[in-house]
């Protein structure tokens, strides 16, 4: 059976796809694509779905060997990536053959980058999902040395794909929110110190970024019920310092929200890094829309704007290995 | 009941102003009225002690939309609670003696309290599996440790705040170990992935760590 062998794993990879949104209400994370954009280009440029399983990785790629047959991948994020040693471009379908390794490196931007297989990763499902919460095992672990990863066979006819990787939104350090119904809980300059303040991300994972700033007061006696949140919440524990909630967050939480990221822009709070910078910027719910319509348009521009790649890479062809040795 | 968007992919909906018996059985009504309505682009309810957060998908549903049709729903009676759950438990927990003298009782005085409660389960969260018991008693309601352990071994039974626990995977927790149990509270292979629902009833029955290896939780059928 054809196969990814994982030699070397990132720092944290897993198993992605669009997530197990409907098993929230028994405590699974919802999960899926920290960087849906990055995501669905990396599928389509092999020709998947937009929402088949792709490796996710953190800082860095992994370190992947081909076995048993070939396969298509392409490679989403701002890194640089080698076959056997030879650089290969990001953002462009690529032929790998058996006893290939590809190999991905460190992320010259944002947290998160993607690897998409053609036919999408063909790991069990679980609970309707491929998606990987590390932290409490459903849907596997993160990746490790040994694992194997099973996909389908490649269909030679297959055109590969590219993308202008200049053409591809980059993560912005400004995230768009709403402002939270707890909002009334806090002290009432709580929202202003928030988008008016640069927050840092002290560190993070996929299931929230703690940010640090002036700290944001609750109103004294305040008591909030734990209640069902959401991914981009802005929660506010003691301290007064926010947790931006990630894909990998819990269902139901007990500290209060101050504000929430809109869905356009979670792909850019995703992306922060450790040390990095955001700044909010409140919004209300027909801007919210607005900015999600525009990015699904981006998207749809993205998409028509793939060519299919005529020329042949160098690892692709015995003969131009050779000529390049 | 209260309607509000949480984000721009999540309405809030709040049925009571406190957590408590009425304002689960009121959270299990709504609950049952919306799943059995399935309104377009709703992708999940998530019930807790006094709301709903019904997420849905945002590119493709009207908000405003959803909203009145979920205003105009009724909620759906919820039959009595159907099943009781009793769970053996050996009560040798690390922070056992440390909650006792804590709340000034004796380890087996804390031990008969949280033993002898009647509890019912509220909602699900924190983790897959993990029930929100409500019915600890007062004298066992004891502030969190002020520095969370980061690992709390899964069928730990814990008490933190006013509330009593199973956690079901290893995972860090900032609550007291009481005792352990041995049950599976999740499993994703399962029919019911799991054990425990919103509403059902729950008893701890102390044991013996020699009876724990062949002690299973028992499910008994409520008349």
């Amino acid at each position: 059976m054809t196969h990814l062998l994982v030699e070397q794993p990132g720092p944290a990879t897993t198993v992605q796809d669009a997530g197990r949104l409907a098993w929230q209400h028994v405590g699974v994370a919802p999960g899926g694509f920290a960087d849906p954009l990055l995501a669905a280009l990396a599928n389509a440029l092999v020709a998947n779905a937009p929402d088949a399983a792709v490796l996710e990785w953190t800082q860095a790629g992994d370190v992947l060997r081909v076995v048993g047959g070939s396969v298509r991948v392409a490679i989403a994020g701002w890194t640089d990536a080698q076959v056997d040693g030879v650089p290969v471009p990001t953002f462009r379908g690529l032929r790998l053959h058996d006893g290939q390794t590809l190999t991905v490196g460190p992320l010259r931007l944002g947290r998160h980058g993607v690897l998409a297989v053609a036919g999408g990763l063909q790991t069990p499902l679980v609970l309707g999902s491929r998606a990987t919460h590390a932290r409490t095992g459903v849907g596997g672990q993160r990746l490790a040395a040994g694992n194997v990863l099973p996909v389908l066979p490649v269909d030679p006819a297959t055109a590969d794909r590219v993308l202008a990787e200049s053409l591809v939104p980059r993560p912005q350090p400004v995230v768009r929110v709403l402002a939270a119904p707890q909002h009334t809980l806090f002290t009432a300059d709580a929202l202003a110190l928030l988008v008016a303040e640069p927050w840092q991300v002290l560190a993070g994972d996929r299931m929230g970024l703690r940010l640090q700033g002036p700290p944001l007061r609750l109103l004294p006696g305040a008591e909030p019920v734990s209640e069902g949140v959401v991914t981009g919440a802005l929660q506010v524990p003691p301290s007064g310092q926010p947790i931006a909630l990630g894909p990998d967050r819990q269902t139901i939480g007990g500290y209060a929200k101050l504000a929430v990221g809109i869905t356009a822009d979670l792909r850019h709070l995703a992306q922060r890094t450790d040390g990095a910078t955001v700044r909010f910027v409140q919004v209300d719910a027909t801007a919210a829309r607005g900015a999600l319509q525009q990015a699904q348009a981006e998207l749809g521009a993205l998409l028509a704007a793939m060519r299919t790649a005529h020329d042949v890479l160098p690892h692709e062809s015995p003969r131009l290995l050779h000529l390049l040795s | 009941m209260n309607v509000t968007p949480l984000g721009d992919a999540a309405l809030l909906l709040t049925v009571a102003a406190a957590p408590g018996l009425v304002a689960s059985a009121a959270v299990f009504a709504m609950d049952a009225a919306l799943r059995a309505a399935a309104l377009p682009g709703v992708v999940a309810i998530v019930p807790a002690y006094t709301t709903l957060l019904v997420h849905f998908a945002p590119l493709t549903t009207d908000a405003d939309a959803l909203i009145a049709a979920i205003r105009a729903l009724v909620p759906l009676p919820t039959p009595p609670p159907q099943r009781r759950w009793h769970v053996p438990i050996v009560y040798d927990g690390v922070d056992l003696a440390a909650v006792a003298a804590q709340l000034g009782l004796t380890p087996a005085r804390v031990v008969a309290l949280h033993a002898g409660a009647a509890y019912a389960v509220a909602c699900l969260g924190f983790a897959p599996g993990f029930a929100y018991l409500t019915g600890l008693p007062p004298e066992l309601h004891v502030p969190r440790r002020a520095t969370p352990r980061p690992q709390i071994p899964a069928g730990s039974v814990i008490v933190g705040g006013q509330q009593t626990a199973i956690m079901p995977t290893t995972l860090p927790s900032g609550w007291h170990v009481l005792g352990r149990a041995r049950l599976t509270l999740f499993a994703a292979t399962r029919a019911a992935p799991s054990l425990l629902l919103p509403g059902d009833q729950l008893r701890f029955l102390p044991i013996t760590a020699a009876e724990l290896a062949d002690s299973v939780p028992r499910c008994e059928v409520l008349p």
